[in-house]
């Protein structure tokens, strides 16, 4: 066996040192770029329309943005910490299965949900017929009919997202050591103490930190909003940029949506913080939990129901229904071809580079690097249509570019960026790197570097440690973030619907352009497609989490 | 019944079962008030599982748990954790992360007027030396200052007896004496009846008045520290307490043993029939290193301790002895050296017994 | 175009188009059920190919901006004379060539300048709740902010082109200002938020959340056509009124098209705008979405005829267009969400 030296060169198995820092660099780069384009716009001048939004709409919007959020945060909350609660500290019948029940309505993208619930509550639908069929009073067939309003969005965006806060409130709940209640009880104090003084405010970074993520989904969403005529941020800038094409303000709408997106990581940072210092005890709850049985058990089975059977069950059936005996059948294998085809290549090549840029940070840890990765980061809060717009802008310049170069050599003018699926693959890689990275990191973390180490000495090369010791261990966290990042993209619908190319449709966008003509029904198919493909990552994600 | 009537602490025929395992069967015990007492016993001996069923986490089989004559527990009654006046310091400290000490200490006060719990705070704070330290979250104190904290947040409510889950097997092992007897001064000084669960003999030692010795589910022996050390009532208890070993032994006469060491007379009659075959239990410092002794053993192995060496020596029978020579006495190994036994009481069982151990 | 197609014709981009066959790229506002059926006629007939694209009309538009010279687009196929004036404005479309269109498209209807040529025709006006509302009350849109209709009113939002293009007429008749004064007066005689597209404020009728409605006609025919009974139910008690008949008119708009100004297949794009005035082609556009030819040779559906008779306002359409970014800013001010 040939003496080794550690050297630095030599401590990066196979690979050439400033590749992997070049590749993490561009990545950043990537993330940066519709960044900074869009707010290098507050520096120019500004549009009449602008200005005419700062006296008239720019208001609505934020406060609408605002209210929106401050009731889904509310919803989230309301629907995912009791679901936490009973299922951390009761033992009933069928607590298992609604443990990983919960998780569903993760599957639906919030705007599906939205023309599903429309749908059948429409004013002809099944509902308000047979409300009106046995005289239901007004006051309870009004808010039905007023579906479609702010109160209603949050409804529907707190119904999908309030996964986030079950799951980081379970795990919270679940982590605090039993010996922390028993001690709560021994100083003296009641069951409802122990939960007020001791177990809620424990699991309050948790939670905290859940209601962020949801209310950065809240923020970036378009479709639900769209659809139920709520004007915020994100139909502004799309207004903007359509009604009045005004790219400008647009890109300055973007910015102020920004501002409150960045307050929002800040904050979820924060809460993220405090998260990791709690979770430090390691005895678990099973002994302290109280066993339920009779009515009291089926109340709860009732109450943890409640959120799947409103977010999941009750729009699949409907979905089923829809696709199966009512939707005018158009063929979605090419919708469904385009889409899977579009979000596999997008999520192995995103996944490409989050490898690259978790091994760069594995073998040359540096400050700067940990900035860079931190940026790239960003990259999820950053809302689709803000990403569009980032991405269009100079795509549309170095287009314009490229084509005045080449004109001399008699090539045709060509959208080579721009309007191409480059540019819609460039918007997922800025969107969801952050994802693929955060899987590849815990899967990559888990591997010692005394693993590689005792390869090294037990004879292995650099390029055999890699592949006989990181291929195999590496594999279910690689395809993990492959599975999530695909369905993500499969649900992505603002960035696709600005950036995709000429005739080329997917599932989301059939289904967002079906319901925008009022075809609820017909959009079924395309939505359930989504929905069920979105299905597979939360099955993972919950065989991920175990057995409780 | 008069231990009823004195004992703070007082459980009559207790068993408890985990399903169908019964994991403490027909224990009795008393602690009077103000003693420190111990449950000592190897793990899985059913000690945690007792002091869970005093502190109410765990429903009773059968049996009663009485505190200053209420009833805690007993079959079909159960008094809340809450409400029984008992305070626990958990194996894993358990301290609330989100409080501060003085918020912790101050936790179980909330029946105390503000002035009142701020005065036992302070005097808290003053009895574990953290005077200092009272505005820190518990992540930026040390193990045995997070240790004691925990001690004075159950101390804090004066419970009528404090429960102690081997508080101090997160900590490093010479910590862990020093806290042992540090906790003792404080709940001495306190008053405050308190049982203390551990494996660690030393620890016990340290700490208790009175040690209940467990194993498998059952108390082998109550008493003092020293009784425990030099009057082990059976082979079990024997070796628990500290290291020893069984030599074949031969009543003589009412009051005297022979052993392969020579006849030994022990300071009062034995309650064995001369002629009786027994197991005499011989402790390291009971054989002592004589270079004029007419007995003579093989040295085996030996571990130096400083002050002194603890040799392993080979009897002629072949049983392997410890014995204690001062630290000069530096023989090699495989060496014959002189030993004689130096017993005032002896530890004689029956042969029929000593497979209990 | 499906995924694999579009890799590799990425590879070669523009050079893999302009080599094809005959054929023309359409990007098309209207749904594609409503114009795959014409389509596809014009492809038998012709031989020529048809690529669609759909989207939303600002979408599309914003598309053939950035896209410039590169455009593959040949004609753009979108809902009203806004729509069709921002294309122009945008500077994306080029003369419409062509005897034939300017001959059967009557002058109101098509771009003075032959930038853009109208195909179908629809009116907007008001509709109402039978039970509930005496017609002899309704007569104009300016009648509509009478305190009489307080809170008794369903219109769609400010986003929506058709209002857009209602209040750019207005402008035209009676000036910013008084049509800023009669946003206003609308805003307050909201029964309830604009929620929904014109459909919905028809259904909005008849389910009682208010007594009147505006809604383009060709909504109301489809639920004439309807055989779902839910539909029957509207139609049974919700009434068409046409408004401004003692003046100028209602209020009408068109679907229409321009030719892209970069359109790599002009004559094609010619030939599909004319193949689209053909009686024939005229009658069933209208037909299948319950419009208006702009030919009037073509047959009328018995559905339109249903609708009875009215009197349109005669004016320039390219007009909605020219006062279209007023008439937004004139509802963002009045606060018409």
């Amino acid at each position: 066996m040939a003496v080794t030296t550690l050297t630095k060169s030599d401590r990066l198995g196979g690979f050439r040192p400033n590749g992997l820092l070049l590749s993490t660099l561009g990545a950043a780069l990537c993330v940066a770029l519709p960044l900074c384009v869009v707010l290098s716009f507050i520096l120019t001048t500004q549009s009449d329309v602008w200005a005419h939004l700062v006296d008239t709409l720019l208001l609505r919007y934020a406060t609408n943005t605002v209210a929106l959020s401050a009731l889904v945060a509310v919803g989230v909350v309301a629907l995912g910490v009791p679901a936490a609660w009973m299922i951390a500290f009761y033992r009933f019948p069928g607590r298992t299965v609604l443990s990983w029940l919960l998780l569903l309505p993760m599957a639906y993208p919030a705007y599906i949900l939205a023309y599903t619930y429309t749908g059948v509550l429409e004013y002809a639908g099944p509902v308000l017929t047979w409300m009106r069929a046995i005289d239901a009073p007004a006051w309870l067939m009004a808010p039905i009919l007023n579906i479609r309003s702010l109160p209603g969005a949050a409804l529907m965006l707190s119904l999908v997202l309030y996964p986030y806060v079950y799951l980081l409130a379970r795990a919270a709940f679940l982590e605090q050591s039993a010996n922390l209640m028993e001690a709560g009880y021994t100083l003296g104090q009641t069951r409802f103490a122990v939960l007020r003084r001791i177990v809620i405010p424990m699991a309050r970074p948790a939670i905290a930190a859940g209601a962020l993520l949801a209310i950065m989904e809240t923020v970036a969403d378009f479709g639900t909003v769209q659809f139920f005529g709520v004007q915020t941020l994100t139909t502004g800038i799309m207004r903007t940029y359509y009604g009045f094409g005004d790219t400008a303000g647009a890109a300055q709408l973007s910015s102020v949506l920004l501002g409150f997106v960045a307050v929002l990581v800040i904050l979820e940072r924060y809460s993220r913080h405090r998260v990791r210092y709690y979770s430090d005890q390691t005895r678990r709850l099973n002994q302290a939990a109280q066993h339920l049985t009779g009515t009291r058990a089926l109340t709860v089975q009732l109450l943890c129901a409640i959120p799947v059977i409103f977010g999941f069950f009750i729009p699949t059936v409907l979905l089923v229904n829809w696709t199966v005996f009512e939707a005018q059948l158009q063929s979605l294998w090419l919708l469904a071809w385009n889409s899977f085809a579009l979000a596999g290549v997008s999520s192995v090549l995103i996944v490409g580079v989050a490898l690259l840029v978790a091994y760069a940070n594995r073998l040359f840890p540096s400050r700067q690097l940990s900035h860079m990765t931190t940026l790239i980061g960003l990259g999820y809060a950053l809302p689709g249509v803000v990403v569009a717009i980032g991405v269009l802008i100079p795509f549309g310049s170095m287009d314009a570019w490229i084509s005045a170069q080449l004109a001399p050599l008699g090539v045709e003018p060509t959208l080579w960026l721009s309007g191409s699926l480059f540019a819609v693959m460039f918007a997922y890689l800025v969107r969801f790197l952050a994802v693929a990275n955060g899987n590849v990191v815990s899967g990559l973390s888990r591997i010692r570097p005394s693993l590689d180490h005792s390869g090294r000495l037990l004879g292995l090369s650099q390029g055999a440690v890699l592949s006989q010791i990181h291929v195999p261990l590496m594999r279910s966290s690689v395809l993990t973030a492959i599975l999530v990042c695909f369905v993500d993209i499969l649900k992505e619908l603002p960035a696709t619907l600005i950036l995709r190319p000429f005739d080329f449709n997917t599932l989301a966008v059939r289904a967002y352009e079906l319901a925008g003509q009022e075809r609820l029904i017909d959009a079924a198919p395309a939505s359930l497609c989504i929905v069920l493909v979105g299905l597979l990552p939360v099955i993972l994600l919950n065989r991920s989490i175990g057995k409780l | 019944m008069t231990e009823h009537d004195t004992a703070a602490l007082y459980i009559r025929d207790l068993t408890l079962e985990y399903g169908r395992n019964t994991v403490v069967r027909d224990v009795n015990l008393a602690f009077k008030p103000q003693e420190l007492g111990c449950l000592l016993g190897p793990s899985g001996c059913g000690k945690s599982t007792l002091l869970r069923a005093i502190a109410g986490f765990q429903p009773l089989s059968s049996g009663e748990i009485w505190l200053d004559s209420h009833l805690l527990a007993s079959p079909g009654v159960s008094v809340a954790p809450e409400h029984r006046g008992v305070g626990m310091v958990f194996q894993d400290i358990a301290l609330f992360p989100h409080l501060t000490v003085d918020e912790n200490i101050r936790f179980g006060l909330t029946a105390w007027s503000a002035a009142q719990a701020e005065d036992r705070v302070r005097e808290l704070l003053a009895l574990i030396g953290l005077e200092a330290l009272g505005a820190r979250y518990p992540h930026e104190l040390s193990g045995g200052q997070q240790q004691r904290v925990a001690l004075a947040r159950a101390m804090a409510p004066k419970p009528s007896l404090l429960l102690l889950d081997e508080p101090f097997s997160g900590l490093d092992t010479e910590l862990r004496g020093r806290l042992a007897s540090e906790v003792r001064t404080i709940l001495k000084s306190d008053g405050i009846c308190s049982l203390l669960v551990t494996h660690d003999q030393r620890e016990a030692f340290d700490f208790a008045d009175r040690i209940a010795v467990m194993h498998d589910g059952h108390i082998c022996q109550i008493d003092t520290p020293y009784n425990l050390y030099h009057e082990p009532e059976n082979a079990f208890v024997a070796h628990f307490v500290g290291p020893g070993e069984l030599v074949d032994a031969t009543v003589v006469s009412p009051q005297a043993v022979e052993s392969p060491l020579g006849v030994l007379t022990n300071d009062q009659p034995l309650a064995f029939e001369p002629g009786t075959a027994v197991k005499l239990f011989l402790r390291p410092d009971d054989l002592i290193h004589d270079d004029a002794s007419d007995y003579q053993a093989i040295l085996v192995n030996k571990h130096f301790r400083g002050a002194h060496h603890l040799y392993e020596v080979r009897l002629d029978n072949g049983v392997v002895l410890g014995c204690f020579a001062p630290s000069h006495h530096n023989h090699t190994i495989g060496e014959s050296i002189g030993v004689r036994l130096d017993v005032e009481h002896l530890v004689v069982f029956p042969i029929t017994a000593v497979g209990h151990g | 175009m499906t995924f694999t197609r579009y890799l590799t014709g990425a590879l070669v981009g523009a050079l893999s188009m302009s080599a094809m066959a005959a054929e023309v790229n359409v990007y098309s506002a209207r749904q594609d059920a409503l114009i795959v059926p014409l389509l596809e006629q014009f492809e038998a007939e012709t031989g020529i190919e048809v690529n669609l694209i759909t989207g939303k009309a600002g979408g599309l538009l914003s598309r053939m901006q950035s896209e410039g010279a590169a455009s593959p687009a040949d004609v753009l196929i979108t809902v009203d004379a806004g729509n069709l004036h921002r294309a122009k404005e945008a500077g994306v479309v080029q003369t419409i060539q062509s005897d034939v269109l300017q001959s059967r498209i009557p002058e109101t209807l098509r771009d003075p300048e032959m930038q853009w040529v109208g195909l179908t025709k629809r009116a907007r006006t008001v509709f109402y709740a039978e039970d509930r509302v005496d017609p002899a009350n309704l007569s104009t849109y300016e009648n509509l902010v009478d305190d009489q209709w307080k809170g008794r009113i369903c219109i769609r939002s400010s986003s929506n082109v058709y209002n857009q293009s209602l209040v750019a007429s207005l402008i035209e008749v009676h000036g910013e200002e008084a049509t800023e004064e009669w946003a206003r007066g609308m805003v307050a005689n909201m029964a309830r938020k604009p929620t929904g597209g014109d459909t919905d404020q028809l259904r909005a009728v008849a389910a009682g959340q208010c007594d009147i409605a505006v809604s383009n006609t060709y909504y109301y025919g489809r639920l004439l056509d309807s055989d779902k009974p839910e539909d029957q139910q509207v139609v049974d008690t919700v009434k068409a009124f046409w408004v401004n008949q003692d003046d100028r008119g209602t209020h009408i708009n068109i679907s229409g098209a321009v030719i892209a100004k970069h359109a790599p297949n002009y004559d094609e794009a010619i030939q599909l705008l004319e193949f689209m005035v053909s009686d024939d082609a005229q009658a069933y556009y209208a037909e299948i979405n319950h419009e208006f030819p702009v030919v009037d040779t073509a047959t009328v559906s018995d559905t339109i005829q249903s609708l009875g008779t009215y009197k349109a306002h005669d004016l320039n359409l390219s007009i909605l267009g020219e006062n279209n970014k007023r008439a937004v800013m004139v509802m963002d001010r009045a606060g018409w969400q």
